[in-house]
């Protein structure tokens, strides 16, 4: 008796104390997601980066037609974050996947090209040195991608052999996806600078040097690049040297890239307020006000009638471009990853939640469906 | 109201020593842990004490614990004449160490939530950023390239969860009182923790950025450098007392 007593005095603390490193450290089960997940829609069909899998759903009707892998299996492969598009021909997701054992293992980026039709793997890299925050573009045949290790790769589509000759390196990590625009990819850094480099070759042309640091890909209208920085600052840019427009502040840093209806930019700041700029000018034409943080893009529906602000807290708001004027809004639970439109819906995709994603009607904000559905659930 | 009391003050702190000290991660780290651990230099100094006298008082306990060992209820009576005659609260050494852990805590996530390790920690860094003082923002994200560290990232190599443990191992024996050989489960029980305690840092530092592996590191060496000068100064005080 004294023994078990004895046993039980030297055993239980040391495996309380570990029970709490356990649950401190997240070992307690689960997929614990370092950034957000993301979707993109093309011919009916979405194509989600969701922590476990990757999937392609029916966009009418929420319904799965293929997920990569089968089955769920996190010691082999993801979590997925980001999906990029080559249309009808393949689909490149990016994961952070854990390699060695146990206490030693360490997490590394990893990109993969699956077949659009079946999700079949066709090639695949894991030379990175950090993770992939960002989706890659797709311009000429290549494919352009960032990485927190400060790089920026690129691969041939057909094979996922490099583009370059080496990958161009920033002082910063690079979590935007680039943008390509004939034969440059203009890519923004934490580093604080927008690069425009040549497609082809990877050779510098031209760099910007913003205040803040620059988390999301620029938007392209005409000549003129405009790019939202962590200096609070919005910019407006000639697309052939770089040389700056206008520059228009806001209350809080600048995450994701405007949109425009050809007249109007509309951008949102970390701290919720919604502006509409003059694109000649950068004069404020008005300033709403959401009850969120704001890190997504917003997006204009089909015909410019409704300006859609995605709340990092779940909420998704319908506002009217013209004035600002909220229209609708649809809360939910957890974090709002991404967004994308098609048509008359939105796609809205969720972490920390149990509906990972949502297809709105656009004009009024209504449900249409959800993944996983309720019944599936049971 | 925890972001607004403990931990805004403390990131907008770092922020400032980062920009004041040549944009270097590792003495904005330094400087607030050393900013952090003065600040709470007199509550650490009457734990100490009271534990000190807790100490002192341990032979007396002993002897009252076997006296009583049928009687809990006059044992207890005892103690607590004694505790009243020697002018000491049992619990005084607790309400500093209640005080002090949620600074620590505090100092740890801020640590934590400005290395930024990843972009959901990044975006809720944009929320702790004072606006009134200018140009803070602009030192977003901290360059976290130090030697062959990423300090955002776990040590690859291993070195500085090793340091991690030597130096926690090294600061908990120092600290912790030599416990009496009557007491076998007291005993016991602080020689585990002696062992745990740094085998459990060096698994967090393992599994966290290593910008926290240097807030332990330089914590214990502050803890350290305390234990030295408390007792130097004991000393001289029981030398003048002699003389």
């Amino acid at each position: 008796m004294r023994k078990i007593k004895t046993l039980r005095g030297h055993i239980l603390p040391p495996f309380l104390l570990l029970l709490a490193v356990g649950l401190l450290s997240g070992c307690s089960g689960g997929t614990r997601p370092t950034t957000w997940t993301s979707l993109v829609v093309s011919d009916g069909t979405i194509y989600a980066a969701d922590l476990e899998q990757v999937r392609a759903l029916d966009a009418a009707t929420g319904e799965v037609l293929w997920s990569f892998p089968a089955e769920p299996n996190l010691r082999e492969y993801g979590p997925f974050y980001t999906v990029a598009l080559l249309d009808e021909e393949a689909l490149f997701v990016t994961s952070y996947e854990r390699s060695g054992g146990g206490f030693f293992a360490q997490s590394h980026g990893v990109l993969r090209a699956l077949d659009i039709e079946s999700g079949r793997p066709l090639w695949e890299f894991t030379e990175a040195g950090g993770e992939f925050v960002a989706a890659g573009a797709v311009g000429d045949s290549t494919l352009v991608i960032g990485n927190s290790d400060g790089n920026v790769y690129t691969f041939h589509v057909g094979d996922g052999s490099p583009a370059w000759s080496r990958p161009f390196t920033t002082e910063g990590r690079v979590w935007a996806t680039p943008l390509v625009i004939s034969d440059t990819v203009y890519v923004s850094s934490l580093d604080h600078n927008l690069y425009a480099l040549d497609l082809a070759t990877g050779r510098e042309r031209w760099r910007f040097e913003a205040g803040g640091a620059l988390a999301a890909p620029p938007l392209n209208l005409d000549d003129t690049l405009f790019v939202g920085s962590f200096d609070n600052k919005l910019y407006a840019l000639r697309r052939e040297d770089g040389s700056p427009v206008w520059q228009f502040e806001g209350e809080n840093w600048f995450w994701g890239t405007p949109t425009t209806d050809g007249t109007r930019i509309y951008a949102a700041d970390v701290d919720g307020n919604v502006y509409a700029l003059e694109v000649a000018t950068g004069r404020e034409v008005w300033r709403s006000q959401v009850d969120q943080t704001v890190r997504l893009s917003p997006a204009l529906g089909p015909e410019g009638e409704t300006l859609l602000v995605a709340g990092d807290s779940g909420s998704l708001y319908g506002l009217d471009p013209a004035d600002g004027f909220l229209l609708w809004t649809q809360s939910g639970q957890g974090q709002l990853a991404s967004m994308a439109t098609s048509d008359e819906v939105v796609y809205v995709s969720r972490i920390h939640a149990s509906e990972h994603i949502q297809a709105f009607y656009i004009d009024n904000g209504r449900l249409l469906w959800v993944y996983p559905q309720p019944e599936a659930e049971e | 109201m925890w972001d607004l009391l403990v931990l805004n003050p403390m990131i907008n702190l770092m922020l400032l020593f980062y920009r004041f000290l040549g944009q270097q991660t590792i003495l904005a780290i330094t400087a607030l842990t050393l900013v952090v651990r003065l600040a709470i230099l007199p509550l650490t100094l009457r734990q100490q004490q009271a534990t000190q006298r807790m100490q002192e008082l341990q032979p007396e306990l002993q002897k009252l614990q076997k006296k009583y060992a049928k009687d809990k209820e006059r044992l207890t009576q005892e103690q607590m004449k004694l505790y009243q005659e020697a002018g000491i609260n049992p619990l005084g050494g607790c309400l500093p160490l209640l005080i002090q852990l949620p600074l620590l805590y505090g100092l740890w996530q801020s640590i934590i939530r400005v290395l930024a390790v990843s972009p959901l920690e990044l975006l809720k860094l944009s929320q702790n950023i004072y606006p009134f003082i200018p140009g803070l923002t602009n030192l977003i994200p901290l360059q976290s390239r130090f030697l062959w560290l990423d300090l955002g990232q776990p040590d690859r190599f291993f070195i500085l969860p090793v340091l991690v443990v030597v130096t926690s191992w090294l600061s908990q024996k120092l600290l912790t009182p030599p416990t009496a050989a009557a007491d076998d489960r007291s005993a016991a029980m602080s020689q585990q923790m002696q062992i745990m305690m740094p085998l459990m840092f060096g698994f967090i530092s393992i599994s966290y950025a290593s910008g926290l592996s240097i807030y332990f590191i330089i914590s214990n060496l502050i803890t350290m450098l305390q234990f030295f000068l408390i007792r130097r100064g004991q000393r001289t005080v029981q030398g003048r007392r002699k003389e």
